[in-house]
């Protein structure tokens, strides 16, 4: 049996399961030429914190009918349903509720591992965050950061780009 | 919080800007220097293709338009139900055709398609006054509705003026025949199409396109019904002239949906096909002697044959035979079971078979297609089984195939399939199987090894399998 152990940026070691190579073309490239019983060691730039929390993300995915990579068919090039945010997993929105603190560490990892399921739901959910947010305030607050406009800088930018009703 | 948005690879950051509106761009942009200057930077937007929409354009500032586009970025624009707009809000449309004129002429150097439906006039208009200057722009479509026919006349297309550069290039060119005006848009670009794609709501505008425009260049041609209540009518053998048969000879690709338009011409026309390489009849009704004439056409490289009556015609007794030495590319409906294949294929490459009643089961093809020579020991790219029920019989001919790809696509399966699938001599055979809304049945007391997507999962993880349901009985 092929053993794969993912070595975090704090040495911590993370034994996982063959599915999750299936999920990342980063390990998935790694693993690809080793033996059927030969243990794989990765180095990851990656903090033990935010590592436990993908592999977590790939186990609640071990089940899926789908197949996480690549389902083998075009889909859909609409750019309608490319584009909605709102047909996220409710698995992942179940899973990303709690991370809000670490979704752009995730996010980092999802890069990284070059998973690309991941990479959009935590794009798509970043989104959400900025669409739904009532105001600009409500972004800088959400996603921690810091207003670097001078104000005479913020009112032109808000007269830019303000509502406009009628024509 | 350890790490900020703003650190993130500036890809990643785009693929989240991908997911915004244009309004909240707007906001994202009042968040940081950052984002102020990433979504204001005149490339930025990246986008290949546009769409304008009546409820778009309400919520866009104009100036922003033209600067969203970018610098000569834009390859496709499609322009939709401008219809409404134009009565509710005269002076708003009136900015916004400026604004298209505007946005036209930026991407002169990039735009190669343009698609415009439910259009009036004066957009119409606009639109060629901003073409004057394009010059790549090869694909063109205008189209209109047909819930649009009801209560308001069919905007009126105005022909091109030829000293323009605009649309001297367009070989592509789909159109609805509403009314005499298209006729004419496509008698002022004869010369120089290649393809043309009609959508057809009645017989005489499809016959004023034939038998009077000379289209000297053209290669491909496509006519379907547009969707509609009304009656579309039967051509007659005598409406078809000699301006038909000379465009008709010159045809490389012929695909027609028309239902029963040409039911009573289509032997004929098929006769007057001499180089015809791609052939595809979707629905309509298909005569013996169709069949036989189709079987005598030896240059076919792809048939597409899917009508919607076959059985209610003609084909007792004895069915002719296809034969077909040169074809390649092979898609058949379940429903003409009739049909019998010559066993000479050596070229075939891939094959699809369609059921389009409910589920139907394509026994009979399945006998005949496991007749072709050497069809067992045959490499074939593709084949796609949609919309068809497959009982147990079907196995063996399924395990016998030799398939880069083989796919289901909302299929009832038995589940025995799996076993068949699950067989080593298959997987060296084919190499990827995927299933897509599917249906498995499991039929009691029947032997069967893998009985749930677990065990699949396991035993032959190179079958994709998606969106699929099992019954067991």
């Amino acid at each position: 049996m092929r053993t794969i152990q993912l070595i975090s940026s704090d040495n911590e070691f993370f034994v996982i399961e063959e599915h999750l190579a299936t999920l990342s073309e980063h390990i998935k490239a790694c693993v690809e030429d080793a033996d059927a019983d030969e243990t794989v060691l990765i180095f990851l730039p990656i903090h033990s914190a935010i590592l436990s929390k993908v592999v977590q993300w790939a186990n609640i995915h071990k089940d899926d009918l789908i197949p996480i990579l690549d389902i083998g068919y075009d889909s859909d090039n609409d750019d309608t349903v490319e584009k909605c945010t709102n047909n996220i997993d409710p698995k992942d929105v179940d899973f990303l509720k709690d991370q809000k603190d670490i979704l752009m560490d995730l996010g980092e990892a999802a890069v990284v591992l070059k998973m690309k399921k991941l990479t959009k739901v935590v794009c798509k959910t970043v989104a959400n965050i900025i669409k739904n947010s009532k105001s600009v305030e409500e972004i800088r607050d959400t996603l921690n950061i810091k207003c670097d406009f001078t104000p005479a800088e913020e009112e032109q930018v808000r007269r830019e780009n303000g509502f406009l009703g009628n024509i | 919080m350890s790490f900020s948005i703003l650190d993130l690879p500036s890809e990643v950051v785009d693929h989240i800007f991908s997911y915004l509106t244009i309004d909240d761009h707007r906001y994202a942009r009042r968040v940081c220097r950052q984002w102020n200057h990433q979504l204001s930077s005149p490339g930025y937007f990246k986008a290949t293709k546009m769409r304008l929409e009546q409820a778009y354009l309400f919520n866009v500032r104009l100036d922003e338009l033209a600067g969203y586009v970018g610098q000569g970025k834009l390859h496709c624009l499609k322009v939709n139900d401008l219809i409404q707009l134009e009565g509710m809000r005269p002076a708003l449309f009136a900015e916004y055709m400026k604004t298209m004129v505007q946005l036209l002429e930026v991407s002169r150097f990039s735009l190669e398609e343009l698609r415009l439906r439910n259009c009036p006039e004066e957009t119409l208009l606009a639109v060629y006054d901003g073409l004057v200057k394009a010059c790549r722009l090869r694909h063109l479509r205008v189209d209109v509705e047909p819930d649009h026919f009801q209560d308001m006349i069919v905007p009126k297309v105005p022909c091109f003026v030829s000293d323009s550069v605009g649309l001297s290039l367009v070989t592509h060119l789909e159109v609805t025949l509403g009314n005499e005006s298209f006729v004419g848009l496509v008698s002022s670009l004869a010369s120089q199409l290649t393809c043309l794609t009609l959508t057809v709501f009645g017989k005489h505008l499809l016959l004023r396109c034939w038998n009077d425009i000379r289209l000297p260049a053209l290669h491909s041609l496509s006519v379907r019904r547009g969707e509609s209540h009304m009656p579309i009518g039967v051509i007659q053998p005598v409406e078809l002239g000699g301006g038909c048969w000379q465009m008709l000879a010159q045809l490389e690709t012929f695909r027609c949906g028309t239902y029963n338009l040409l039911n009573k011409v289509l032997v004929e026309m098929l006769q007057h096909c001499k180089k015809l390489q791609c052939l595809a009849i979707t629905n309509g009704c298909i005569s013996l002697e169709c069949i036989e004439q189709i079987g005598a056409m030896k240059g076919l490289k792809d048939l597409h044959l899917a009508p919607d009556h076959y059985r209610n015609r003609g084909l007792t007794g004895n069915p002719p035979v296809l034969q077909l030495p040169n074809v390649e590319h092979l898609h058949l409906s379940a429903e003409i079971g009739g049909i019998r294949l010559g066993r000479q294929m050596p070229k075939i490459k891939s094959m699809v078979l369609e059921g389009l009643e409910a589920y139907s089961s394509p026994k009979a093809l399945i006998s005949e297609i496991g007749n072709i020579d050497n069809i067992a020991e045959r490499r074939l790219r593709k084949f796609p089984f949609i919309h068809v029920q497959l009982d147990r019989e079907a196995n063996d001919f399924i395990g016998s195939l030799s398939v880069d790809l083989l796919t289901f696509e909302n299929c009832r399966i038995d589940g025995s399939l799996l076993d068949v699938l699950a067989k080593p001599d298959t997987r060296r055979q084919i190499l990827r199987i995927v299933m897509k809304d599917c249906t498995l049945t499991f039929q009691a007391g029947q032997p069967y090894n893998i009985r749930t997507v677990t065990e699949l999962r396991e035993k032959c993880p190179y079958i994709q399998i998606a969106h699929s349901g099992i019954i067991y009985k």
